[in-house]
C-alpha cells in the first residue's frame, strides 16, 4: 500500500509538470499583452514596459526562469493586482470557494442518496417518478439558471436569504443550494441504480427470510453496499462542481478562486493564470488519489488488484 | 413496511441536521455588517440626523493603490477619494483647489509655481513639496513600469526619461522650498491645471513609501492619506469602506462619514440588491433599460467616450475617400443607440463628445459650434458608392469588420452589417469578434479593414480626440496622413497655446477635416451610463475624465 501511495505521488508530480508546461505554452500562444492599459499605450511604450517584466525575452527563457521559480514554491507576482503575490492571492481566495465546494458537496450527496434510496425501495411508484424528475431537472438545468431564479425569487421577492455579499453563514445558503442541485442530481441517479441492483441480490433475499426488519435490511445491507461506487463519483463531481462555482460565485458576489480564475485568463495576467490552473489541478488530482486510496481501503478486492499493479 | 416509513422520516431528519451543521459551522468570514445604517446618529458631520452613509458597487477589485500604477476606473475613483494632488475635479469638472492654494504661471507659460497649503498625510506628516517630486519622478521612471505615465509627458525631459535617455532626477519638477512646487514643460499647456488633477500626479511621501517597500499600497495599512476619505476595511475581491478623514484640510465640507463599497461583477446582481435598498446606486446594461426605463430612479449619463468605425487606408477599397464616405452615411445610427445599445448613447455624427470642452470665450459647447458633420442617409451613401466603384473599377468589395466577442458587441456588428449590404449595393461584409487584447494587437499592426473601435479622454481639452490622428500617431494606424491636419495640431500645441480662440478654433477645423472631408472614421455613437440613484442621495458629481464621480460634497437626505 505504502509503496503504491509513493508510485501515485511520484506521477502526481509528473502530472502537474506536464501541464505546468503545456499551460505556459498554451498560455504564451494566447493573443493580447497583460498591460491593462495597452489601449492607451503606443507600441514604443508598451515595450519600455513589456521589457520592465522580462517578457520581451524568448518564451523559452521565460519558461525556464518561470519552472526555476516554481520548483522553489515561487509563483510570481500579479499583473493585474500590481505587486501583489500569487500565492496569497490564491490563499485568500481559497476560503469562501472550499467552504461552497465543501457545504454543496455534504448537503448535495446526502439530499441526493436519501433521494436515491426514497426511488429505489419505492420503486416504480409516484415517489420514485418524482425524485427521478427532481434529478433530471437537476442534471440538465445548469447551477447559474438556479442561481439567478434563487436569487430573485428568494433573495428578491421572499427576502428569506440575502440577495449577495459574503459576510456570515446565511449568505452561504443560496450559492451552496445553487451548486448543490448537481451534486443531488448526480448522487440520486447513480444511488438509485446502485441500490436497486443491490436490493436484488440473492444476501438481501436472504435476510429478508430471516426475518431481518424492513429498516435493516435497506440500511445494514443495502445502503453499505451501495454506496461503494458512489465514491467513485466524488472525482468527477468535484470537477462538476468547480466548473460550478465559477459562474455561482460571480452571480452571489462570492470572493472565490472561481470568478478570479476566468478574470485572470482574460486580462492575460500570466502568473495568476499560471498559478490557479496549477492549484486547481493539484487539488483535482489530489482529489482522484485520495478516492483510489479510500476505494481500496473500503474495498479489499481493488486493493489486492491496486497491489499488483 | 411501517417501520420503514419511520426509516424514511428518521433519515430525513437526519440529513436536514446534518445540512443545517455544515451551514452553521461554515460562517467564517464574518467582517462589518453590511448595512451600515446603524449608529452615527449623533455625530453633527451632516445636515441632518440621518446617517450619512453611502452603499455602493463597484464592477471590480482594486487593482492598485500605487497612484503612479492606476489604469482603470476602479482605482483612479478610490485613489480620487482618498487621496489629493494640486487640484481636484469639482462640479462640473472644474478643477478647484487641492494640496495647492493657488498657483502662478510665467510668462511664456511654461513654469508653474504651485503653493501648498498646509495640509498632512493620515499618519501626521505633513504634505509637502517633495512628496510630489517623489511621486512625478518615480511615475516617469522606467523601472517603475507605470502604465500612464506619458500623461506626465508635457512635463520637461519627461519623455526622455521614460524612454531611459535620461535621469528620473532631470525631470522637470522641483521642490523650491517645503510648500513651493516648480514645474517645468516642453511646451504651454493650456489645460495643465485640468491635468493636475489625474491619478497619475498625486504626491506619496517618500519616507513612508520607503520605510513599506514592497508592502506598500497593497493594504489599506500600508498607504497614507491626504484625501476627503481614508480606506479602511479593504477586503480584496469583497469590497472596501471609505470613512471620512478628519484630518483632511477641508473635512467641514465632507458630509458623508462613511461609503461602503462592495464588488459585484453581475448587473443583474446588482438590480437585485438595488431591489431589496442594500445599495443606493446601480448601473444598467441594456437589457435592463427596458424594465427600469419609465422607473423615477432611472437617470442617463452622457459619457464623452466615442465609438466609431476605424477604417484602414492601406486597404486598396478605403483608399478612396469615396468608399469611406458611404459607409459614413450608409448606417442608421438612431435604431443602432435606440434598439441596440438602449441606454442613452448618442448616434454620432461627430467625433469631439457633446458636454465635453467650450468655446473659451463664447462657452458654447464644441459640438454646437461644429454640428453633425455628416449625415446617414442612404441616397447620398449609394451616390458616393457608385462613384468610388467606378474609381476603383470594381463591381464587388469585400471587407472585414473587426469587433468585439462581447454579446453587445456582436449584435452591434451584425446590425452593421445588415446595414452596410442593404445600403451599398456590391459590398459583402465579414465579421471577426475577438477578445479586446486581441483586437489592440491586430490594430496595432494594422490587419483589419474596419474595426469598431472606440476612445475615452485622458484630460479636459478637445485635443484628446485630435491629436491621435496625426501622421503616423502612436493610435493612428489607419494610414490617414494630412499636412494640414498635422499643422492644424501642431500650431495648437505650440504658437496658438497663448491664444485659447484661436487655439479652439483650429481643433474646430481639425475636426471638420477628419470628419467632413477626409472621412477617416464613420462616427457610431456617444456613449452613456444608465443608472438607477435613491433620491435621497445628493450632490454627486459625475465626471468625464479621470474618476468617475466626485463624492466629497455628496451627501444624504431623507
Amino acid at each position: 500500500m505504502k509503496g503504491y501511495i509513493l508510485k501515485r505521488v511520484l506521477y502526481m508530480f509528473i502530472t502537474l509538470f506536464l501541464i505546468a508546461s503545456a499551460t505556459f505554452f498554451l498560455m504564451k500562444i494566447m493573443p493580447g499583452t497583460p498591460l491593462s492599459n495597452a489601449a492607451k499605450l503606443t507600441a514604443e511604450q508598451e515595450a519600455i514596459i513589456l521589457e520592465k517584466y522580462g517578457l520581451n525575452d524568448p518564451v523559452p527563457v521565460q519558461y525556464v526562469k518561470y519552472m526555476a521559480n516554481l520548483a522553489v514554491g515561487d509563483l510570481g507576482i500579479s499583473f493585474q493586482y500590481d505587486g501583489r503575490n500569487v500565492t496569497s492571492l490564491i490563499m485568500s481566495r481559497i476560503g469562501p470557494s472550499a467552504q461552497l465546494g465543501l457545504q454543496s458537496m455534504i448537503f448535495g450527496s446526502i439530499f441526493g442518496i436519501l433521494l436515491g434510496i426514497i426511488s429505489a425501495i419505492r420503486y416504480n411508484t409516484i415517489w420514485d417518478y418524482g425524485a427521478t424528475f427532481v434529478a433530471v431537472i437537476g442534471k440538465s438545468i445548469p447551477s447559474f439558471v438556479f442561481a439567478a431564479l434563487l436569487q430573485y425569487y428568494v433573495g428578491v421577492k421572499l427576502q428569506w436569504f440575502p440577495v449577495a455579499f459574503w459576510e456570515g453563514w446565511e449568505y452561504s445558503v443560496m450559492p451552496t443550494i445553487a451548486l448543490a442541485v448537481f451534486v443531488v442530481a448526480v448522487s440520486a441517479r447513480f444511488t438509485r441504480t446502485e441500490m436497486l441492483e443491490v436490493m436484488s441480490q440473492d444476501f438481501i433475499t436472504t435476510a429478508r427470510a430471516k426475518g431481518v426488519s424492513g429498516f435493516a435490511v435497506v440500511f445494514k445491507h443495502g445502503i453499505r453496499n451501495a454506496m461503494i461506487p458512489l465514491i467513485t463519483i466524488l472525482g468527477p463531481l468535484a470537477v462538476g462542481l468547480m466548473t460550478g462555482t465559477l459562474v455561482v460565485e460571480k452571480i452571489f458576489a462570492v470572493p472565490g478562486l472561481g470568478e478570479q480564475f476566468v478574470r485572470s485568463i482574460t486580462t492575460n495576467d500570466y502568473p495568476v493564470i499560471m498559478g490557479t490552473t496549477l492549484f486547481f489541478s493539484f487539488f483535482l488530482i489530489l482529489v482522484i488519489l485520495i478516492v483510489d486510496i479510500l476505494y481500496g481501503v473500503i474495498d479489499p478486492r481493488i486493493r489486492l488488484a491496486g497491489g499488483k499493479d | 413496511m411501517r417501520k420503514s416509513k419511520w426509516s424514511l422520516l428518521l433519515t430525513l431528519t437526519l440529513v436536514l441536521s446534518m445540512f443545517l451543521a455544515a451551514c452553521s459551522g461554515g460562517g467564517g468570514n464574518n467582517g462589518g455588517s453590511s448595512d451600515g445604517k446603524s449608529g452615527d446618529d449623533g455625530k453633527d458631520g451632516g445636515n441632518t440626523d440621518v446617517p450619512q452613509v453611502l452603499n455602493i458597487l463597484e464592477s471590480a477589485e482594486i487593482p492598485t493603490m500605487d497612484s503612479v500604477m492606476g489604469t482603470d476606473a476602479v482605482a483612479f475613483q478610490v485613489m480620487a477619494e482618498t487621496m489629493e494632488g494640486l487640484y481636484r475635479l469639482g462640479e462640473n469638472m472644474e478643477p478647484v483647489e487641492g494640496m495647492a492654494e493657488k498657483h502662478e504661471v510665467s510668462k511664456d507659460e511654461k513654469t508653474y509655481t504651485f503653493h501648498l497649503r498646509d495640509a498632512q498625510w493620515s499618519n501626521g506628516t505633513p504634505v509637502t513639496a517633495d512628496d510630489f517630486v517623489y511621486a512625478w519622478r518615480k511615475a516617469v521612471d522606467p523601472d517603475t513600469g507605470s502604465q500612464y505615465n506619458f500623461i506626465l509627458g508635457d512635463l520637461k525631459n519627461a519623455n526622455a526619461i521614460m524612454a531611459g535617455e535620461m535621469e528620473p532626477e532631470e525631470l522637470g519638477v522641483e521642490a523650491v522650498d517645503e510648500k513651493t512646487l516648480k514645474v517645468e514643460l516642453e511646451q504651454p499647456v493650456p489645460y495643465f491645471i485640468s491635468l493636475t488633477t489625474f491619478a497619475t500626479f498625486l504626491p506619496q511621501n517618500e519616507e513612508f513609501v520607503e520605510e513599506q517597500g514592497d508592502q506598500y499600497a497593497l493594504e489599506d495599512e500600508n498607504l497614507i492619506y491626504n484625501g476627503p476619505f481614508t480606506l479602511t476595511d479593504w477586503k480584496h475581491e469583497e469590497g472596501w469602506v471609505l470613512k471620512k478623514n478628519p484630518d483632511y484640510w477641508d473635512a467641514e465640507t465632507v458630509k458623508l462619514d462613511e461609503i461602503n463599497v462592495n464588488v459585484v461583477k453581475e448587473t443583474a446582481t446588482g438590480v437585485n440588491l438595488y431591489e431589496t435598498g442594500k445599495i443606493d446606486r446601480v448601473g444598467l446594461s441594456s437589457e435592463f433599460v427596458n424594465k427600469y426605463k419609465e422607473h423615477e430612479d432611472y437617470k442617463t449619463f452622457e459619457e464623452p467616450v466615442m465609438f466609431y468605425l476605424k477604417m484602414n487606408q492601406e486597404r486598396e477599397d478605403l483608399a478612396n475617400v469615396h468608399i469611406r464616405k458611404a459607409i459614413q452615411a450608409a448606417i442608421n445610427k438612431e435604431d443602432l443607440v435606440n434598439v441596440i445599445l438602449n441606454n442613452g448613447s448618442l448616434a454620432a455624427n461627430y467625433f469631439v463628445p457633446k458636454g465635453f470642452v467650450t468655446h473659451p470665450e463664447t462657452g458654447e459647447d464644441f459640438r454646437e459650434i461644429n454640428g453633425d458633420l455628416i449625415k446617414s442617409d442612404p441616397e447620398v451613401a449609394k451616390e458616393h458608392w457608385e462613384k468610388g466603384l467606378e474609381e476603383l473599377g470594381k463591381e464587388e468589395i469585400t471587407l472585414e469588420i473587426l469587433g468585439g466577442d462581447t454579446e453587445v458587441a456582436k449584435k452591434m456588428d451584425e446590425y452593421l452589417k445588415n446595414q452596410l449590404e442593404t445600403n451599398l449595393p456590391g459590398l459583402k461584409i465579414e465579421l471577426k469578434g475577438v477578445p479586446f487584447q486581441q483586437r489592440l494587437e491586430l490594430d496595432e499592426a494594422m490587419d483589419y479593414d474596419l474595426q469598431n473601435a472606440g476612445w475615452g479622454p485622458d484630460y479636459a481639452d478637445a485635443m484628446t480626440f485630435i491629436d491621435m490622428w496625426v501622421t503616423d500617431g502612436g493610435h493612428n494606424k489607419t494610414g490617414f496622413s494630412n499636412e494640414k491636419y498635422d499643422k492644424l495640431v501642431k500650431d495648437a500645441k505650440t504658437t496658438l497655446t497663448s491664444d485659447p480662440a484661436k487655439r479652439f478654433e483650429a481643433m474646430l477645423e481639425a475636426e471638420k477635416l477628419l470628419i467632413e472631408e477626409e472621412a477617416v472614421l464613420a462616427p457610431l455613437y456617444q456613449r452613456a451610463r444608465a443608472q438607477l440613484w435613491k433620491p435621497y442621495v445628493k450632490n454627486v458629481y459625475q465626471n468625464s475624465f479621470g474618476p468617475d464621480y466626485s463624492y466629497k460634497w455628496a451627501y444624504i437626505e431623507k
